[in-house]
């Protein structure tokens, strides 16, 4: 089998590339399969020029004649592909953090989705934030992070169950000395009231943002509701100082998982585990699954997909299942809580989701939808 | 300026959010319409005012001669059609470089035929889908280039559809627009021709309610397809013509064992009446040729609970 791989750069998570193929190789060696399947990758910068991706998956498609294509993109640039991937019949599998969605969640055939299910998360956070205290909140994120729809995703399902936004917090600046919080300190101070905050935030400026808020003297009221990358790392999870403020939230995944899958995972990658590397070895895990199936019922992309619905997938984050309706691979969710003063967190799997799922999924996007088109994490 | 330029030819109102946003993006080169389309040619004009964009009017007898000589001229890189009611030679939907394109609003193969918006609705389906494909020399026949999807909603119109859909074809077009400019032919792939199926333009029967037949989600299905462009669907009332606009199902089974297509009863939300299944639907808005009325008005005309529809 070939498979070919578009994957993205980043310059601040400059392992997202090794990480990635560390998971997918590893998991594929250690099942004896890896000899099985050669890869053909090609590099898309940023992820975020549609021509320049459109046409090294044409090479790959069409040139080279890939059986998967593995697509490290975000939702906004798969349009051009879908002609590709249909008019040759094969299986695209997109691969991405899962900070943007598409508009109508409709299938689309020949395709499926591998993500860490951030916006879905995020949407989680929002329902617990807006019955927290009177449901009255901030929301504080950049410029580059709101760009993406997981904020929306929180903000909305915040509002859908009743929360009220009383102010938005942008930070444009870069992440440096420079990076202040004042102008939403000074709206806290001024209304004591409104002690939740929606916090949007990739791992550098939540360092940040933490550490400024710790300062903050009214902080010990707030209670803060996180986006998954703000509790990505062990620096950021699992605070060395205790923080005057709770922090609650949702994450794909966490290296200290105790089940045999995790186990198994994190002590076999050659590169520290990571959730690149998680998604390489699930990466693997599929194509493990597309390698081995009954060719009885062919080898469409139709075929191998309806395969594939009918599988699950034991990896280190739980069980994961195909979504018939939206072709995502829907994944258990650790509800993460910190309370304030406490130095450890309490983490608790929740593997059943279907049912918040379907609420996630049930309503279109509405409206004009803008943001970055490149991959979120890929700058 | 954009360097990637359509041709479009066009003669309804679902293609105007196209044409906006082809104008928006300097993608028009020219717009064809049919000359006998006088009202939506107004509107073109009016909305192409003062933008330089040739608009062609064209008839069965110079459609070929027109079109080739504004290939020509404007030297457009692909033609869209979108509703337009004369078949292009294939001597003219091969010259530009990347050929001419389709929107069908349905989904292909199963929706081929002239009214796929009518059709979809009428058969109740989940999703209502767009089609771009190659032109050739069938009838919604050619290569499907990209296929999307909306929610159909029960309550959906034919002109709310349409809207919708004239919105997705926005999309759609934006994409194929940049595909276009790849420098790349355009990938496609043959229709599984042993799953079409054509339905013809709709005929008086297909839109005359069959009350013995239809249950209640069926005849609000055919209400819906016929609104607004026919100003509801079609019953008899004592020998006149009367059509259904508006209507909804009724949230609790009548126990009523009357026979379908009986007028229950009136109140203030419209008139209730039976379809076969046991069950009932509240007809809100009827139109008859004393104007679009609320149902129960029909009671000033003498109509009384017992009455039947459909009958003739």
């Amino acid at each position: 089998m070939k498979a070919g791989i578009l994957f993205p750069l980043s310059n601040t998570y400059t392992g997202i590339g090794a990480d990635f193929m560390d998971g997918l190789q590893t998991y594929l060696k250690q099942q004896e399969v890896f000899s099985g399947i050669s890869f053909i990758k090609e590099g898309i910068g940023f992820g975020g020029v549609e021509k320049e991706i459109y046409l090294k998956a044409e090479k790959l498609l069409i040139s080279d004649d890939v059986d998967v294509l593995i697509a490290y993109v975000d939702e906004k640039v798969l349009p051009v592909l879908y002609p590709l991937i249909q008019a040759t019949d094969k299986v695209m599998l997109v691969v991405n953090p899962g900070a943007n969605y598409p508009v109508n969640w409709i299938a689309q055939p020949n395709v499926i989705h591998l993500n860490l299910q951030h916006a879905f998360l995020c949407w989680l956070t929002g329902a617990s934030a807006a019955v927290s205290a009177n449901g009255h909140a901030a929301l504080a994120s950049t410029y580059y992070d709101c760009g993406y729809l997981h904020a929306a995703a929180m903000v909305k399902n915040f509002m859908e169950q009743g929360g009220t936004i009383r102010y938005n917090y942008i930070n444009n600046q870069v992440y440096d000395a420079a990076f202040d919080i004042d102008q939403l300190t000074v709206f806290l101070s001024a209304n004591a009231d409104c002690t939740n905050l929606l916090c949007v935030f990739d791992e550098k400026p939540a360092l940040l943002f933490y550490q400024l808020l710790q300062q903050y003297t009214g902080a010990k009221a707030l209670h803060l509701f996180v986006s998954p990358m703000m509790l990505a790392s062990k620096q950021l999870s699992h605070p060395t100082a205790n923080t005057s403020y709770s922090i609650e939230g949702y994450l794909p995944w966490h290296s200290e998982t105790n089940n045999a899958a995790n186990v198994e995972f994190v002590k076999s990658c050659t590169r520290p585990a990571s959730i690149f590397s998680l998604l390489g070895w699930e990466t693997g895990m599929i194509l493990k699954k597309i390698l081995q199936r009954d060719m009885a019922t062919g080898n469409s992309g139709d075929a191998v997909i309806a395969d594939l619905k009918t599988k699950t997938i034991n990896s280190p984050r739980g069980v994961l299942q195909l979504d018939s309706e939206t072709q995502f691979y829907i994944a258990p969710v650790a509800k993460y809580n910190l309370k304030a003063g406490a130095d450890t967190p309490e983490i608790e799997w929740v593997s059943n989701v279907e049912k918040e799922w379907r609420a996630f999924t049930a309503v279109p996007t509405e409206g004009a939808v803008t943001g970055w088109t490149n991959t979120y994490l890929c700058y | 300026m954009s360097e990637i330029k359509a041709i479009l030819l066009c003669g309804s109102n679902i293609a105007i959010p196209v044409i906006r946003d082809l104008l928006f993006n300097q993608q028009i080169a020219a717009v064809v319409i049919p000359q006998h389309c006088t009202d939506f040619v107004t509107q073109i004009q009016q909305l192409l005012k003062n933008s330089g964009i040739p608009i062609v009017l064209v008839n069965r007898q110079n459609i070929t001669d027109l079109l080739k000589e504004t290939i020509k001229k404007y030297k457009p890189v692909l033609g869209l059609v979108f509703t337009f009611s004369f078949k292009i030679p294939a001597a003219v939907y091969t010259m530009p470089e990347q050929g001419f394109f389709n929107v069908h609003p349905g989904p292909l193969p199963a929706y081929r035929g002239p009214d796929p918006i009518f059709q979809q609705i009428v058969n109740k389906e989940r999703y209502a889908g767009i089609s771009i494909h190659q032109l050739d020399d069938g009838l919604d026949t050619g290569p499907l280039v990209l296929t999307d999807k909306i929610h159909l909603m029960a309550t959906d119109t034919y002109g709310m559809l349409t809207k919708k859909m004239g919105e997705l074809a926005t999309g759609m077009i934006a994409t194929l627009m940049k595909m276009a400019g790849f420098g790349s032919k355009i990938p496609s792939r043959q229709q599984d021709h042993s799953k079409a199926k054509f339905y013809q333009r709709q005929s008086a029967a297909d839109i005359t309610i069959k009350w013995q037949t239809m249950d209640a989600a069926s005849v609000i299905a055919l209400i819906n397809a016929c609104n607004p462009w026919n100003k509801g669907a079609v019953t008899v009332l004592n020998n006149n013509i009367i059509r259904l606009l508006v209507a909804h199902a009724e949230d609790v089974l009548p126990a009523s064992t009357e026979a379908a297509g009986t007028i229950l009863s009136f109140d203030d939300n419209g008139m209730k009446v039976a379809t076969s299944a046991g069950q009932a639907i509240v007809v809100r808005m009827i139109y008859t040729d004393d104007g679009f009325l609320m149902a129960n008005r029909l009671q000033e005309f003498g109509i009384i609970p017992g009455a039947m529809l459909g009958a003739a």
